[in-house]
């Protein structure tokens, strides 16, 4: 900004016109904060409304009670939630099974975002369309083409201790979040100047070698986003998990397909609750990454979980 | 020098490595963390079964089978049927698990008395007439036992089973002189032989000669002792008569899991049937033994409340997994149409809970052993306070906005269609609908539904009862006429699914709950008696 209003000033433009450039420029800025916080004020107005929801519910039973502060602690809908071992299964599961997906998908996803990015073959434009399949997909239908996948040999061969069990869960989450992880390592690879990997080749590098210690490197922050963003994805992931993994509770029952069926049956409260406690999960795993991501930024050494 | 100085960051074999590490971490909670796990963990005590007398080698046989295959003691204490069942009620202090008799009647009045929960049937037996095997003894009808002299030993009435039946079976057949066949036999029991308080002792007086003949069950003498020193005659007025053995666990049992695991061990097919057959015993079907069997049990979604604390006592008393399919019944059933040869192990349910008959309908082909288990009525949903609606005709009213189940996805639009077709209501409210001034919403759940009324959107919501009931303070509700405006919600069983006498414990499990049903806004139809599993397996 400084360096823009040097040059203009440079070119000795009259008073006037450097005014009206100073305004022009506010207004800009002002109009793009204005439109970015609408979309966060709907965030946040969202994220409040939930908690004064809740708020609103533990008041109105707390009320009943003689001691209103005591009862509005531990009577509130999150605190129930909390309490509720199956809830607490929930949350463990849901911690884990993402983590595992998310895992899966990075490791996945670099080999392939690599190819796609850096080796030309034929056919290189339809895989990369075909990729994007399980983003379009509806989800229900994502889990129940697993479930009919798997009554084909060599899949049906294991199917029992698949279908319906914990792997399915993991499985389920993988088959979506993965294909998230693959669109942003490709573009990671893509924005990464294939210089730097060709002057290693030719100073002696393997190709591995020059992949592993020269490309990846610089792939980290990408490969942070898209540990992120299959978590996320995995998190929020439930459509095919009621199909292909049920919700049998304190077994497959995770956080996102509690919230589901708590609402279908009307228990609106337990169902804002349990959302409240998945945001705030998120957060705290998305701030770490941040974090992460930051000190990896600083040029530390970063080993990714 | 370029490599050495990137060594120290992130490369991709680190990656690998921290990846695979952390897998295996994450694998390993999951594994360790998982409750079924801790669930195995419990210090298992010796189990303790009451067994009629007459079953002693079979059950001895698969007691000490089961020993072999999972490490639980079994020790049995023999008697005649009804002494041990009177044993149990009046001895509180000791606290059996198990109850094994040779008269399914036995059991029942166990359960009536609630010293029982569960009842597993295992076996048919009928009674026979034994001679020692080379007496000269010519026995072709009751009349031949008759014979004034005739040395007779039959199991005493009161005491075992054997008796009983005889009793039942012979007080049924008239004779001539206006009487019945087992006032003679008493006269001759009385004059010439002894009652016996099991029905071993009867066999056994046949056999050291102290009688001429004696009534026991075919199974009594298929071992091979007996086989060779005993001749069996079956009379057809005593084999018409046919008595289930049947299992029972004890409401005393202080481990009702474990005596649960070693029924089903006892009316597997594949073990404790086996077992009984070679002794002589008409087996009756019995499921696959799986040490801690899984069953898929679909489930419509507007049936979670009320199913699913049923269902988890259930899994833990009965120490099995069932896993829980909660969805739209057109989802559900569609999903079962894609599953090849309806195989459990791909995920086809054993067990299904339809939203409404209509969804198990257009499966029926698949299942079995279908019991309307309850109803629920369809109201429309106003604001409280709302004076707006009072019939289904106030739904078209110009500036009324209303929210409804969407027809092809879930059932309670269905039913709602089938509702107001019949005033020609629904057709005017599509019609409705295509105004763009007025709001006709369409949902996918009945659940769905109510929301819209509590928040305000709409004026009036058509749902089900139940769904109603947990903000039942907030809403007013009008209901329909009667005729069409419920949806039934029937239980059924997979016609081939492998543990139906499990399944048919869940029914009974149901029935004990019929309160809960009523206090969630369901309607339990006790039309359908509440049957226990050894009466279901009777009536095949």
């Amino acid at each position: 900004m400084s360096k823009l209003t040097d040059s203009k000033s440079s070119l000795k433009v009259d008073k006037a016109r450097a005014s009206s450039i100073r305004i022009a420029n506010r207004a800009f800025v002002a109009s793009f904060v204005l439109i970015g916080a609408t979309y966060l004020v709907l965030i946040l107005g969202m994220l409040i409304a939930d908690v004064a929801y809740v708020f609103e519910q533990s008041k109105s039973k707390a009320r009943n009670s003689s001691q209103f502060w005591v009862s509005m602690m531990s009577d509130n809908p999150i605190a129930v939630s909390l309490r509720d071992p199956k809830i607490q299964y929930s949350i463990w599961l849901s911690m884990i099974s993402c983590t595992l997906a998310a895992i899966l998908s990075v490791v996945f996803a670099v080999p392939l975002g690599y190819v796609l990015s850096r080796i030309p073959f034929r056919g290189r434009n339809f895989v990369d369309a075909f990729l994007d399949i399980p983003i379009v997909l509806p989800p229900l239908i994502v889990g129940l083409s697993l479930l009919i996948l798997f009554q084909f040999a060599p899949f049906k061969w294991v199917a029992r201790s698949i279908v319906y069990q914990i792997p399915a869960v993991i499985l389920a989450q993988w088959a979506v979040s993965c294909a998230y992880a693959v669109r942003t390592m490709k573009m990671t690879f893509d924005q990464i100047n294939p210089r730097c990997e060709q002057v290693a080749i030719s100073l002696g590098c393997s190709r591995f070698q020059a992949f592993s210690w020269v490309t990846f490197p610089e792939a980290r922050l990408g490969l942070l986003t898209a540990f992120t963003l299959a978590w996320a994805r995995s998190l929020g992931e439930f459509g095919p998990l009621l199909i292909f993994a049920g919700a049998t509770r304190m077994k497959t029952e995770v956080l996102s397909t509690s919230v589901f069926l708590e609402m279908n049956v009307g228990n609106i409260e337990g169902a804002v609750a349990v959302s409240l406690l998945m945001i705030f999960a998120a957060i705290v795993v998305l701030m770490i990454t941040r974090w992460a991501t930051n000190q990896s930024a600083d040029g530390k050494a970063v080993v990714l979980p | 020098m370029l490599i050495r100085q990137r060594t120290a960051r992130l490369n991709f074999q680190i990656f690998l490595v921290a990846s695979l590490l952390a897998s295996i971490a994450l694998i390993g909670l999951l594994v360790l963390g998982n409750p079924n796990r801790k669930a195995s963990k419990q210090v298992v005590r010796t189990i303790q079964l009451l067994a009629a007398a007459g079953l002693r080698e079979p059950i001895q046989e698969i007691a000490s089978r089961y020993e072999a295959e999972c490490g639980v003691k079994v020790d049995i204490q023999f008697g005649g049927s009804n002494s041990l069942l009177s044993q149990i009620k009046v001895n509180r202090l000791s606290t059996p698990d198990l109850l094994l008799v040779a008269d399914e009647s036995y059991t029942q009045q166990a359960v009536e008395s609630n010293l029982a929960k569960e009842v597993l049937a295992i076996a048919v037996q009928r009674p026979c007439v034994i001679v020692q095997k080379n007496s000269t003894l010519q026995i072709r009808s009751l009349d031949d036992l008759m014979v004034p002299g005739r040395r007779l030993s039959i199991g005493n009435p009161d005491q075992a089973a054997i008796g009983k039946v005889v009793r039942e079976a012979l007080q049924k057949a008239p004779t001539a002189d206006g009487s019945n066949q087992w006032k003679r036999l008493e006269t001759q029991v009385l004059q010439h032989g002894v009652y016996k308080p099991t029905v071993n002792e009867v066999a056994n007086d046949v056999r050291i000669g102290a009688v001429d003949a004696g009534i026991v069950w075919t199974s009594t003498v298929s071992s091979p002792a007996y086989q060779e020193s005993l001749r069996v005659i079956e009379l057809p007025e005593l084999s018409s008569e046919s008595e289930i053995v049947s299992m029972a666990v004890l409401s005393s049992s202080p481990q009702p899991t474990e005596a649960l695991k070693f029924a089903r061990y006892v009316s597997a097919k594949n073990r404790g049937l086996e077992v009984f057959r070679s002794h002589g015993l008409e087996v009756k079907e019995g499921d696959d033994w799986v040490v801690r069997p899984e069953i898929n049990f679909f489930c419509g979604a507007v049936n979670r409340r009320v199913i699913e604390p049923i269902l988890e006592k259930f899994q833990e008393r009965e120490g099995v997994v069932v896993n829980t399919v909660y969805d739209g019944c057109g989802i559900l059933t569609g999903r079962m149409k894609t599953i090849q040869n309806q195989d459990q192990s791909q995920g086809f349910p054993d067990l299904y809970m339809a939203c409404d008959r209509f969804y198990l309908d257009n499966v029926k082909q698949w299942f079995e052993e279908d019991v309307d288990i309850s109803d629920i009525e369809i109201v429309m949903v106003v604001p409280r306070g709302s004076v707006l609606i009072s019939s289904p005709a106030d739904l078209l009213k110009p500036g009324i906005r209303v929210a409804i189940g969407q027809p092809d996805q879930c059932t309670i639009g269905a039913l709602t269609k089938r509702l107001l077709d019949r005033d020609g209501i629904y057709e005017s409210l599509m019609k409705k609908q295509l105004d763009r001034n007025e709001t006709v919403v369409e949902k996918s759940s009945s659940a769905l539904l109510v929301p819209d009324v509590l928040t305000g959107h709409v004026d009036a919501a058509i749902a089900y009862l139940s769904d109603v009931m947990p903000n039942r303070e907030k809403v007013d509700i009008v209901h329909f006429e009667a005729g069409n405006n419920v949806a039934v919600q029937p239980l059924s069983v997979a016609s081939n699914s492998r543990h139906k006498q499990l399944l048919r414990r869940f029914y009974d499990a149901v029935y004990r709950e019929a309160s809960s049903f009523e206090s969630k806004g369901f309607h339990f139809r006790h039309g359908e008696k509440a049957v226990s599993s050894a009466k279901w397996s009777a009536t095949e």
